[in-house]
């Protein structure tokens, strides 16, 4: 049995039966087993061939392991100090690495006596699995060729068969070691730093992910030279290189030192560039404050897991202690603080954000911010989080608002282009520069990332908004202010003040800029999701044909802005129930979108795409829904490649078009796919990631795969109040779907609570009169049937 | 055991406990690296005590030995969990990795011809049927992969000696978990042996 093709997630499908098997008598097993597997054949297979190798292992687990043990100790290991390997005279051992020892040698046919170091493969390591590593390791460092990577000079095997290998021995401190001992000065440190970011680049180039960054593998010469040590659990990001066969642990020892480890890396899960990126975070922080943002020595895993991917790191001015202030060349841990703050914090913050999609993008990036830092240039991470906040406040917003598992992409797209395009807009401006400085320093006191609390957002908003009103500031000024007001106010669910906002920024606009310019155009496109939030549709309709109007009339048209401009327009014209014109639209955009071959069109172009295919599976044409899906999946490809999370929402989309065509078994399929783009890119805690999961409980359930459905809803459940808000229709879907899988499998108790759950949540969330809630009655009305408990039923189906 | 080392393992619990403070970084890590060593030492003592002082090798269990170990290094002072339970999980790791590198030197040993055969060596032919130390522990790297507490529960279970109570408290989980943890993982390892078992 190849175990080894069992993935995480199957481990603990199989595991549920297994350990449901063993709660039922020894004979009911069989039944049992077949029972829980449905058409699973190989999940059934699995159980069943663990359950008899359970029953050979018998009392061997329990048997003392004393006569091992005996023979064990007395086998004792030879140093090779003093022998020659090759031509390198071995002369002192300097320590032992994960994989064996490492030694110091001198090439003994060299008049210079050049030193080296020597890595071996640690005696007795000689399984298939450690050889593997270890060529590897010297395979990754052959292609390595960079003046801040310890360089491979040579490798072999020894006379009695041990391999080995010979890189450049590098005579230095560890990069802490170094800034501390010469109490360097933050500008020194962020030098060596950004040898380090390139260091890490150049092996990302060569599609190589560190994955053990630590200032221990990262040597200062005394020349100020940074050269990165061990590759030794590095990973090739390229495919079929044979690299994922690599198990991430070694000996029970997670293979990475848990300071510097990622969220991702500390879950388990799939690592690419983005961990090393966030393990740089870690080191910058310990080199420019002295600190790492979280001591996990002592900690328990699960300490230490939540430590990782849930606090919030402090940023490095935060980390700075009484009497650090010397080791830096400082005066006062004031002076050394003020230095930090800012651009270094904002720095080190982005390079730490829990999800990888949120980091810097590469170490080059994070490298060419400290040189800006240097340079006195604006750097990135602090542009990032206005807009991001406000981002992401937005769209959390319009996700909770829209009802229905399959839709959620497609409506967001419109309103992010947008905000992307304003914020290029604005930054054109220097006069911005203030503006975002003001709002910047309002909002940093409250960012929910850091500190937490949405309320303080909302009173912070008031006090800027009285703030405004009262200023007299330059109309530029106060109409970008209240822009941003409007946006955030918008992002918090609160329309009404929202509104003034913006219908005032707008007019400002409007009297400044004129009609046609992007800055006024943006505005009104805030007014008009405003309006359609308020449930204003016909006064958001007319405003939204204005700004298409405007769009067609405009001077430097452009097309993917009048495509966005029909789609918010297509939103309302549907709100209102005028499915048909609202197609034609949408068909329309997305016209303009299939020629336009602008990058910011392209990217909201699978967004249209999806939307348009949604209308026709509402309306049972499958075929006109499959292809605009495919054409979508081809073009987000393009863009952003298939890892992303959009592309695992549009497989939703399709998997549930297969479905309702009929094609269960593409749908099934489908479905496994889009679950594993979303839990690689968002992880397994996200609202989109749990939709697939729900998608795939509805699916396992319509196959009758009753156990595995039951799993998949209880996770999503699980999350619900977590990573799932209560009201939105996914947390509802999946209590009703593990309530009906439950009473399949006779398990009714436990199937009430979870329909009735459903039930509450629908009647909390949704207006009184929702078709939803009747359905969800007539499901616990058939449920209480089933139950026995038929005068309640018939009184919860009326 | 001299009274340094035993004081010096006491500081390196404890600085392990505390976390470093300014650029101690490379401290702590150098600090967890050492107490392996010591308890791999202790460890590897202890046993050439025992069996010089020819005890019948049932006294050779690891849960006598890493207890021992433990009191001799860290002595009556300070028996808080925390400490125990990484002292255990580390001697645990320590036992797996004396267990397995043996074997695979008896292994390449047998493969060049030179297979000594040794007292040590019949006492682990005993009738009883003989675990295959590599193959477990392969099969355990892969377990690790796929649920790294199962291959704790393993580690500190079969390599430590460790009882389900001990095993639980050292993880942090309930005794219900580590049982079900237990039993999956046996059955787990021995598929996964059986498979890897020539013929």
């Amino acid at each position: 049995m190849a175990s080894s093709s069992i993935s995480a997630t199957r481990l603990i499908r199989i595991r549920e039966v297994f350990d449901g098997a063993l709660e039922v008598a020894p004979a009911e097993r069989e039944e049992y087993v077949r029972n829980a597997c449905g058409a699973d054949d190989t999940l059934r297979a699995e159980v069943v061939s663990l359950l008899s190798a359970l029953e050979r292992g018998g009392d061997t687990w329990e048997r003392p392991l004393g006569a091992l043990l005996a023979a064990a100790w007395t086998d004792g290991e030879p140093s090779v100090v003093g022998h020659r390997i090759g031509p390198y005279d071995v002369t002192r051992l300097i320590g032992y690495g994960g994989m064996g020892a490492v030694y110091e040698g001198v090439r003994a046919d060299d008049q210079f006596r050049k030193r080296v170091a020597l890595k071996f493969l640690r005696r007795g390591l000689e399984g298939d699995l450690a050889i593997r590593r270890f060529r590897y390791e010297r395979q990754i460092l052959a292609n390595l060729n960079h003046k801040n990577i310890a360089a491979l000079l040579d490798g072999g095997v020894t006379a009695d068969g041990q391999p080995y290998f010979v890189m450049e021995y590098v005579d230095g401190e560890a990069i802490t070691q170094y800034c501390a001992s010469r109490c360097l000065s933050i500008r020194d440190r962020v030098q060596l730093l950004r040898q380090v970011c390139a260091a890490v680049q150049h092996a990302h180039q060569n599609l190589v992910v560190h994955r053990d960054l630590k200032p221990g593998n990262i040597l200062v010469t005394a020349d100020g030279t940074v050269k990165l040590l061990d590759f030794g659990i590095a990973k090739l990001l390229r495919e079929g290189e044979g690299s994922d066969q690599l198990p991430m642990t070694q000996g029970g020892i997670r293979a990475f030192t848990p300071d510097y480890a990622s969220p991702e890396q500390v879950r388990g899960l799939p690592v690419a560039a983005a961990s090393d990126v966030y393990s740089l975070g870690v080191i910058a922080s310990e080199v420019l404050s002295g600190h790492r943002p979280f001591i996990l020595d002592g900690l328990l895993f699960a300490e230490m897991q939540e430590r990782v991917c849930v606090t919030p790191a402090p940023p490095p001015s935060a980390l700075v202690a009484a009497g650090d202030a010397a080791g830096f060349g400082e005066r006062s841990e004031a002076r050394l603080r003020s230095q930090l703050r800012g651009d270094l914090d904002a720095i080190v913050r982005q390079a730490l954000r829990k999800e990888p999609e949120r980091r810097y993008g590469s170490a080059e990036q994070l490298g060419n911010d400290l040189r800006r830092y240097l340079e006195g240039h604006p750097v990135s991470a602090q542009r990032d989080r206005l807009g991001y906040r406000l981002g992401k406040l937005i769209r959390r917003r319009r996700v909770e608002a829209i009802a229905g598992v399959l839709v959620v992409v497609s409506l967001v797209g419109g309103i992010v282009t947008t905000t992307r395009q304003a914020r290029r807009a604005e930054t054109e401006s220097a006069k911005m520069e203030q503006v975002n400085t003001f709002l910047i320093t309002m909002l940093s006191a409250v960012d929910p990332g850091y500190q937490g609390r949405d309320v303080t957002v909302a009173q912070v908003l008031s006090q800027a908004a009285s703030d405004v009103g009262k200023q007299k500031l330059d109309p530029e000024i106060e109409a970008a202010i209240r822009h941003t007001i409007g946006q955030t106010y918008y992002g918090l669910g609160l329309y009404d003040s929202a509104t003034v906002h913006a219908e005032r920024a707008y007019e400002l606009r409007r009297r400044l800029y004129g009609e046609l310019d992007q800055r006024t155009l943006t505005s009104i496109s805030y007014v008009i999701a405003l309006a359609e939030a308020r449930g204003a549709f016909a006064q958001a309709e007319s405003l939204a044909r204005v700004t298409v109007d405007r769009h067609r009339r405009s001077p430097q048209r452009n097309p993917g802005e009048l495509a966005t401009a029909l789609d918010n327009l297509a939103r309302m014209v549907e709100q209102q129930g005028r499915l048909d014109e609202a197609m034609q639209i949408k068909l329309e955009s997305i016209a303009i979108r299939r020629s336009t071959t602008d990058s910011a069109s392209l990217e909201a172009f699978p967004y249209s795409l999806n939307n348009v295919a949604v209308s026709y599976q509402y309306r049972g044409e499958f075929a006109k829904a499959d292809s605009l899906v495919r054409e979508a999946l081809g073009v987000e490809a393009r863009v952003h490649g298939k890892t992303s999370p959009n592309y695992g929402d549009l497989l939703r989309t399709l998997a549930s078009i297969r479905d309702e065509s009929g094609k269960g078994e593409e749908a099934d399929s489908l479905i496994r796919e889009s679950l594993r783009v979303l839990r690689a890119s968002l992880g397994p805690n996200h609202a989109n990631y749990l939709r697939s999961l729900n998608m795939h409980a509805m699916l396992r359930y319509g196959a009758n795969d009753l156990h595995e459905a039951v799993a998949a809803a209880r996770e999503v459940t699980a999350a619900i109040g977590n990573g799932l808000p209560e009201g939105d229709q996914t947390a509802a879907i999946a209590l009703q779907v593990l309530g009906l899988a439950l009473d399949s499998l006779g398990q009714h108790f436990a199937a009430d609570s979870a329909l009735r759950r459903s039930q509450a949540l629908r009647e909390k969330y949704l207006p009184p009169d929702h078709w939803l809630i009747a359905s969800s009655r007539a499901v616990t009305g058939y449920h209480l049937g089933l139950m026995g408990r038929r005068t309640d039923g018939e009184a919860g189906a009326t | 055991m001299t009274a340094s080392s035993s004081h010096e393992i006491t500081r390196l619990l404890e600085a392990l406990w505390r976390g470093g403070g300014a650029g101690e970084g490379s401290e702590a890590e150098r600090a967890s690296e050492r107490l392996f060593s010591l308890v791999y030492a202790e460890l590897h003592d202890l046993a050439v005590h025992y069996m010089r002082s020819e005890r019948s090798d049932h006294t050779l269990q690891p849960t006598a030995l890493v207890h021992e170990a433990f009191l001799r290094l860290y002595g009556q002072r300070d028996t808080s969990w925390k400490n125990r339970s990484h002292f255990f999980g580390i001697a645990s790791q320590a036992m797996r990795r004396i267990l397995v590198d043996h074997a695979r030197r008896r292994r390449a040993n047998k493969r060049e011809g030179g297979d000594r055969i040794t007292l040590d060596e019949s006492v682990a032919e005993a009738p009883q049927r003989s675990v295959d130390m590599i193959a477990l522990d392969d099969a355990l790297v892969e377990l690790a992969a796929l649920d790294a507490r199962q291959a704790r529960v393993v580690e500190l279970r079969y390599f430590g000696g460790l009882d389900i109570e001990q095993t639980a408290e050292a993880l942090g989980v309930s005794a219900a978990t580590v049982k079900r943890d237990w039993t999956f993982a046996r059955a787990f390892l021995q598929r996964a042996m059986d498979a890897a078992r020539p013929g």
